[in-house]
């Protein structure tokens, strides 16, 4: 009891706190040494591949399953065991949970009427969120006979209705064709923005956490790998699962051999490397690494640079178009597999021929240096 | 190949509706005997079986069971395909089993069965010993219609209730139950269709309050008169409206769930 009152009174007390939560079914981890705090406002977007945990820790969040170990609270208050009905974190469910059995209307009352708010006013409060969200005209209609991006939005009246503290969001964009996701998300982000209410926000595509996120959280086998802004997790990677997860990075494994006053200077099969952006500066001389490289910072060229460091000769195998993005793979010494992104146009200048070689340069500012593992 | 199909399939049903054509047919002939060619149509028989006492008391008799078992088997049916849907326990798949069993005990050894344990508990030869009895016969077959239906609810539609502030309780009456609304419709006719019908549990059982169906068989036992071909019209037109309902129910729900996909 102390304890809730202290953490209570604590004026910087998170919104939502996880503190060590772990979630066991049978003998398995869905989550575990999960810590992690919320604020007031964030737009969180938890991250991962299928099974990590992130729909789990959401789950938790809306009471549907409880923590087998550790805390969550909000405000300051421990709300483990709390009954989902008491509290108040409506979700949008990636099949969206449609009641098909009443109208449009209905369903966006349905959360009201649980309130007990009189039928008028209800009526009143669910239109004009059907209004806000553009499908006011929908009221009568059968969930059933909705498109997805209708029925979303739905989804989203029916939970925002109840002007929640928090909104949970699970993946549900994916269920929608690539256009509509692109408006939806505009559309949840400036949402977001304007009522000014935290979203969580669980997905396993990246393009949807970074459009929209101002935190992401990368989850693997129901541990947080990094928690940061998009940008930071983007660009700096502090694991070799984040470096793969997210974008698309080269990852050459390597031994520190020393430290030097223009960088760290780590040894690969590929030959040296200097970097002037190591992740964490503690690691010594022999430790083992992973020089990370983002493909679209590694630059290609035709004719071998002077300095030998940071360049890696490597014979072209194949390319990828993706609209005005070119990815090239090229293989170097020992099959190590090697991605440059271009864009289109500077693709132009360099001649390509497939098994042809190219020397790809490093700049020691691109070039991570994070512990292996 | 294929007209031999049909005609296969015209003969089967020749066969099955052609006595029930029949007894329609001579129902309304005014001959005491059933012979061709028909005699001058009439309605005496019909006359004859609402002038007569004992067949309308038999005939009320059968209504509250009916009514009584369908409402009361449906309900238990619902519970038992819930209980299923909702939790994972040990022994469920025999759980379900059990539950099944009762239609496909022969009437004859299930009528005995329940005569001896309803004497033995003190609840024999009443109408409540046919309601018991016909319960026990219909809820498997609630049990089925509400459990097919639940299977096809989208998952998290309970979860969702709940998220938006429903307790356990509000949610089943605001969602579970106006989901499975069809079938619990159809439930209720097709067990009363199953009670009214059913005879042999109910001789076993019913003591001195006779149900329609006993009624008809003690009559035909001693003679054969044309009032059981007025009955039997009768009840097989309510019988076959219920099962009809039900299937109207049924099907025009699954129509609506077709549209949606």
């Amino acid at each position: 009891m102390t304890a809730d009152a202290s953490a209570t009174d604590d004026e910087n007390a998170a919104l939502l706190r996880f503190t060590n939560v772990q979630k066991k079914f049978g003998d398995s981890f869905a989550v575990r040494d999960f810590n992690l705090e919320i604020g007031r406002g964030d737009f969180v977007a938890i991250m991962g591949p299928s099974g990590c945990g992130k729909t789990t820790t959401l789950r938790m969040l809306a009471g549907l399953e409880h923590p087998t170990a550790g805390e969550i609270r909000r405000n300051g208050e421990m709300i483990n065991g709390l009954s989902p009905w008491l509290r108040r974190m409506p979700l949008v469910w990636q099949n969206y949970a449609l009641f098909p059995f009443l109208t449009v209307l209905e369903n966006v009352e349905f959360g009201l009427r649980n309130d007990k708010v009189s039928k008028i006013d209800r009526r009143r409060r669910a239109s004009e969120w059907l209004d806000r969200l553009g499908i006011g005209d929908l009221g009568h209609r059968s969930p059933t006979t909705l498109s997805g991006g209708q029925a979303q939005r739905v989804a989203l009246a029916r939970a925002l209705v109840l002007e929640p503290e928090v909104l949970l969001l699970d993946e549900p964009l994916s269920a929608l064709d690539a256009n509509m996701v692109v408006r939806m998300q505009t559309e949840i982000a400036q949402l977001q923005k304007a009522l000014g209410i935290t979203f969580v926000y669980v997905t396993h595509n990246q393009s949807e956490a970074f459009a929209m996120a101002n935190r992401v959280v990368i989850m693997n086998q129901g541990k947080i790998e990094q928690v940061g802004e998009p940008l930071e997790v983007y660009r700096l990677p502090k694991t070799r699962f984040v470096a793969e997860f997210v974008g698309t990075n080269n990852i050459i494994d390597g031994t520190i051999v020393s430290h030097s006053p223009s960088g760290v200077v780590v040894e690969t099969k590929l030959g040296q490397f200097v970097s002037t952006n190591p992740i964490d500066g503690t690691l010594g001389e022999a430790s083992r690494v992973h020089i990370i490289a983002s493909a679209d910072l590694v630059s290609v060229s035709q004719d071998r640079p002077k300095d030998s460091k940071n360049v890696v000769t490597a014979r072209l195998i194949g390319e990828s178009f993706a609209g005005t993005i070119v990815i090239l793979v090229f293989e170097a010494a020992g099959g190590q597999e090697l991605k440059v992104q271009l864009q289109q146009r500077a693709l132009q200048d360099l001649s390509l021929d497939p098994n042809q070689e190219f020397h790809l340069v490093f700049e020691p500012m691109d070039t991570l240096v994070i512990p292996s593992v | 190949m294929r007209f031999l199909l049909r005609f296969y399939v015209a003969i089967v049903f020749v066969f099955i509706f052609a006595p029930i054509v029949v007894s329609f047919v001579f129902s309304f002939s005014e001959n005491r005997f059933p012979t061709l060619p028909l005699t001058a149509f009439s309605t005496i028989w019909y006359e004859k079986v609402l002038a007569e006492p004992v067949f309308l008391e038999s005939f009320r008799r059968s209504l509250i069971v009916a009514s009584v078992t369908s409402v009361l088997s449906t309900f238990i049916g619902f519970g038992a395909a819930y209980m299923d849907y909702r939790y994972r326990f040990f022994g469920q798949k025999f759980y379900v089993a059990i539950g099944m069993i009762p239609p496909m005990i022969p009437v004859l050894i299930l009528g005995v069965a329940m005569l001896i344990f309803l004497s033995q508990v003190g609840l024999s030869g009443g109408l409540h010993s046919v309601i018991i009895a016909h319960v026990v016969l219909c809820t498997p077959f609630a049990m089925a219609l509400v459990r097919l239906k639940l299977s096809q609810m989208p998952d998290n539609l309970e979860a969702a209730a709940w998220n938006l502030g429903a307790n356990e309780w509000r949610s089943m009456r605001m969602v579970v139950v106006p989901f499975c609304w069809p079938a619990i419709l159809a439930a209720i006719f097709i067990t009363a269709a199953i009670s009214l019908d059913e005879f042999a549990i109910a001789w076993f059982v019913s003591g001195l309050e006779e149900t329609l169906p006993v009624r008809v068989l003690n009559l035909v036992a001693r003679q054969s008169s044309p009032s059981v071909n007025a009955i039997g019209s009768f009840t097989f037109t309510l019988s076959l409206t219920l099962v009809v309902l039900a299937q109207v129910v049924l099907v025009a729900n699954q129509r609506r769930g077709e549209k949606k996909a």
